[in-house]
């Protein structure tokens, strides 16, 4: 048995070693490699520094307005939850391999009572407009550019072959056709691999420099698996046109216009389709909506609100008391909790609305990861690196409920360390406001990632098979 | 001259006979389409927003007048609630060139609280969508033009040469070099006079007036395709294979449409000393709180010190007055003042670095120069807030002795004002012409003729040598 694969494994071998001596004696590769390298390497470390900086900026932002917190002087609990706090985003440890949408996502959130804030302050807001001639980032090089670079090698070798006839040859010497194209899909392989394989062991090196954060290591291992499946399904469909057509430069014309397609125009053109077909509100209507539900809900601060009334005559009648001063906590406090909870369960309910609505539009992208593995790779990509924008409304999530308990918290403090009489002019001292937890942002484990991440998977999965099987029963067209 | 013409009328023959022209055209027409219909409908449902947003506040503030106010109203209170409308009008020439559009705060009015907790708003967008980009006819113009001229001209020599026709072209007698010019020159009109006439389509499609913007932008595409035409004859130039010329024109696409800028951008992003956005923002809750904390008379003289001119102003002890309201608002604005100018100064560094770097290449050169002639760059968004700002202080100026005074004002005075309350209407500076911004574009295709005329030169004087050589070796072996 172990014979008969050896048998079947030695042609393909063969071609993959000839391909790769090819490939050493060609200055086309040399050249790439060189220009691949540098500009690798200039990405790598220009987001590296710029990652770096930017979580030290964080951080330290972050700390001080921790501080700012604690050191509070005696205030009344209201007045702290409008003091607020500020939720502030560092960029993920895997981002300067893949940007994703952090440009694009804002960095820090002001989290206060009653309000909901946007996150603000994102790099495109002060970035000049160059920023959208696309980011050069190492995942970028490998997505867009090195299925590029592998129909060149492609036609530099088929050319040859036809040319000197080497096809004939291996077809007359038994070679199959899957052995014959295993074999060129190997080599091809190994080239750009080793292409790539030094900006990579500079990326591991960076990675060993980075805080340790549990999910960083699979996540890194996950996206190497995922670039290299990447680089096989782009390598096999090459080999699949090469050999399916008599002619290489119209497979490789063939090739660069599909490359034009699906790497230039269609991802521009996608989320004008997903735009069209899932609209999402405008601002305006969001706010009018949003001011709708909320003028609909129970106002804390208007003691003439008529639901707040309501809840008032409620809770006098279940403690049996008549007047709300009767009460064994303030009332006032207690009816900035409910007002809290009322208003906060409306404004979670539009705003997860809206980013149904914008998931929507990126799924209606993301299904055509089955035609275009680029778009299932790109979707991959950000999430591993967690840069996508299911990580973007995840710190918006963690952010709001920091922003929850810590004003209801305030609120029972105001409920049950704050008389109802002269309630305005009372304070509590700042040992309160240091019983308070810290804001940090979890990354999410890689469980919630897998979960987001079943559709592209499944699509890039098809595309390994469909690879598979077009080996596998394609004929190379020898004359 | 005759001859001239027939080579010129033939080529022109057999250009639009071929099928892929027209497969070519035909898809570049309906891209230009896309972008156009695109670009209306986003710069149509960013005004429709702001209208929509307008008629919000404005029902919004007639609520609080009808339902929370009762005859007589401190003008404090009153301003506490009520927003005064903001609406950005972007250029009707963004439809053309979209530019940073979507990254625009959200920003539909402001109150009299601190303004620097309001102007930086940006809103819930799909990240998503941002990060894709548009497709309007400025990335068309700048992205897929080039990739349709070049697919037009990588093979102008070595097509005959690959199809066996060139020693037949030379039994005629006509020359590599003239066969050649006449085919780069028909595709050149071609090319150029297909964008010139979507160009004409579109500005009448928008409404744009054919002025000197419109002057401008068809000279601009005529030159980038003519700087991308230069390109292609370049590298044909070499006479290598088609195939091979194809993929160098491809990397040269690659290399001036994405790369370049994408490094530039790059270094664009050097750290700058300037307090970062959420610095700003930190500051300004801090102190407008410490401000809260103080004694009211203190918090009073620091806003003095701000400048507002309002030191005539009552001033109350400690008991609370919408003045001390305010005034606490105006020290925190103060405070970061200085700040708040030091970041739009180093975007706007950043943004001058860019416009600099510019000049060394074509694509990054004509994409700002449509940038400010569109009023879409960042100087404009900058400019944005800087109104939103100027205005809140006009505000400021013409309410806050009303305010300090602690006047009560009757409904039909609420009403009134009301209605005073006006939409602030902001609108981008746009430059005119600026033919000059393309100067150099100009040179580099000065540089791009001197370097083919360099080439094939040399190309021809080498094939004169070895045509000599050849004839002297053979002379000397017969």
């Amino acid at each position: 048995m172990l014979k008969r694969i050896q048998a079947w494994l030695r042609p393909p071998v063969t071609i993959a070693r000839k391909d790769w001596t090819w490939a050493k004696c060609n200055n086309l590769v040399l050249s790439t490699v060189i220009v691949v390298s540098l500009l690798s390497g200039f990405s790598l470390i220009a987001h590296f520094d710029f990652q770096k900086e930017n979580n030290r900026q964080a951080k330290e932002l972050q700390h001080l307005v921790e501080q700012q917190w604690d050191q509070q002087p005696a205030r009344h609990p209201h007045r702290v939850a409008h003091f607020g706090h500020f939720a502030i985003r560092q960029l993920s440890p895997l981002s300067f391999i893949d940007n994703g949408v952090n440009p694009f996502v804002g960095n820090a959130t002001f989290l206060e009572a009653h309000q909901l804030n946007s996150t603000n302050f994102s790099a495109a807001v002060d970035s000049p407009n160059t920023l959208r001639f696309g980011e050069l980032t190492i995942g970028s090089i490998i997505q867009l550019f090195l299925p590029l670079f592998i129909f060149s090698l492609l036609f530099g070798q088929y050319r040859q072959e036809r040319d000197g006839q080497l096809l004939r040859m291996h077809h007359v010497s038994g070679v199959s056709s899957f052995q014959f194209q295993v074999g060129k899909l190997v080599g091809n392989l190994l080239i750009v691999l080793t292409i790539i394989f030094p900006t990579w062991l500079v990326c591991l090196a960076l990675m060993l420099r980075i805080e340790v954060i549990p999910t960083i290591w699979p996540r890194f291992w996950l996206l190497t698996l995922l670039y290299l499946v990447y680089l096989f399904v782009w390598s096999g469909f090459a080999v699949l046109v090469f050999t399916r057509l008599k002619n290489p430069r119209k497979a490789f014309a063939t090739l660069l216009a599909l490359w034009t397609l699906f790497f230039i125009i269609v991802p521009r053109l996608l989320p004008v389709a997903a735009e069209t077909v899932y609209p999402a509100p405008t601002a305006a209507e969001f706010n009018r909506k949003l001011h709708r539900a909320v003028s609909a809900s129970i106002n804390a601060h208007n003691i003439s609100d008529q639901r707040f009334i309501a809840e008032k005559e409620r809770l006098l009648k279940r403690h049996g008391v008549e007047r709300v001063e009767d009460l064994p906590f303030n009332f006032r406090g207690f009816g900035m909790s409910i007002g809290e909870e009322s208003s906060t369960e409306i404004f979670r309910r539009q705003i997860a609305q809206l980013e149904a609505r914008h998931i929507q539009q990126n799924r209606f992208i993301e299904t055509f990861g089955i035609v275009n593995p680029l778009i299932a790779v790109r979707f991959l990509s950000q999430l591993l690196a967690g840069a996508g924008y299911h990580h973007a409304f995840d710190f918006d999530k963690q952010a709001e409920q920091h922003r929850y308990q810590f004003v209801q918290k305030l609120n029972e403090l105001h409920m049950h360390e704050i008389a109802y009489e002269n309630d305005r002019d009372q304070k509590l001292t700042s040992q309160f406001w240091q019983e308070f937890k810290d804001f940090q942002y979890d990354l999410p484990s890689l469980p919630w990632v897998s979960k987001r991440a079943l559709y592209s998977s499944l699509a890039l999965f098809v595309w390994v098979i469909l690879t598979f099987v077009g080996l596998a029963t394609f004929k190379v067209r020898v004359q | 001259m005759t001859r001239i013409a027939a080579l010129f009328r033939y080529q022109f023959r057999i250009f639009t006979r071929e099928s892929m022209t027209w497969v070519l055209v035909g898809s570049f027409v309906a891209l230009y389409a896309v972008a156009t219909f695109n670009g209306k409908q986003k710069v149509q449902e960013f005004s429709s927003s702001q209208s929509q947003h307008q008629k919000l506040i404005m029902e919004r503030n007639q609520a609080y007048l009808e339902h929370r106010f009762s005859d007589n109203e401190k003008l404090g209170r009153f301003f506490y609630y009520v927003q005064a409308p903001i609406q950005y009008h972007p250029h009707p020439r963004a439809a053309l060139n979209l530019g940073r559009l979507d990254l625009y705060e959200d920003i539909p009015g402001i109150t009299l609280h601190g303004i620097y907790s309001q102007v930086f708003n940006a809103g819930r967008k799909n990240p998503f969508s941002a990060l894709s980009g548009h497709f309007d006819l400025a990335f068309v113009l700048i992205h897929l033009v080039p990739l349709l001229v070049l697919l037009f001209v990588f093979d102008l020599r070595q097509r005959e040469v690959e199809l066996g026709l060139r020693s037949l072209l030379n039994g005629l007698g006509i020359r590599d070099l003239s066969w050649m010019l006449s085919k780069w020159f028909i595709r050149l009109v071609s090319v150029g006079g297909l964008v010139s006439g979507l160009n004409l389509a579109v500005f009448y499609y928008f409404g744009l007036p054919l002025d000197s913007f419109f002057l401008f932008w068809s000279l601009a595409s005529v030159l980038y395709i003519l700087f991308w035409m230069l390109v292609g004859l370049a590298i044909t130039s070499f006479r290598l294979q088609s195939t091979t010329n194809l993929v160098v024109s491809l990397i040269a696409w690659i290399l001036l449409c994405i790369l370049t800028p994408a490094s530039i951008h790059l270094m664009s992003g050097s750290h700058s000393s300037a307090p970062s956005g959420i610095q700003i923002a930190t500051e300004h809750r801090y102190k407008l709180h410490a401000a809260w904390d103080h004694p009211k008379q203190d918090t009073f003289a620091a806003f003095e010190f701000t400048g507002d001119d309002q030191a005539a102003f009552t001033k109350e002890n400690d008991t609370f007055t919408w003045g001390w309201y305010f005034a606490m608002h105006s020290v925190a604005d103060h405070a970061v003042t200085s700040h708040v100018h030091d970041y739009f100064k180093s975007a706007l560094e950043r943004d001058n670095w860019i416009e600099r770097a510019s000049r060394y290449l074509p694509p990054l050169r004509l994409q700002t120069a449509l940038d400010k002639l569109c009023g879409v760059t960042l100087e404009n968004q900058v400019d944005f807030k800087r109104d939103i700002v100027r205005f809140h202080q006009e505000l400021k100026q013409h309410y806050y002795p009303a305010i300090f005074d602690d006047r009560v004002w009757n409904k039909a005075q609420l009403t009134s004002e009301l209605t005073q309350l006006s939409t602030k209407k902001i609108t981008p500076n746009v430059t005119n012409g600026g033919l000059l911004r393309m100067a150099p574009i100009v040179v580099w295709c000065l540089g791009l003729t001197l370097f083919t005329f360099l080439i094939f030169s040399n190309l021809t004087t080498s094939r004169r040598n070895g045509h000599a050589i050849a004839s002297k070796r053979l002379k000397r072996a017969a």
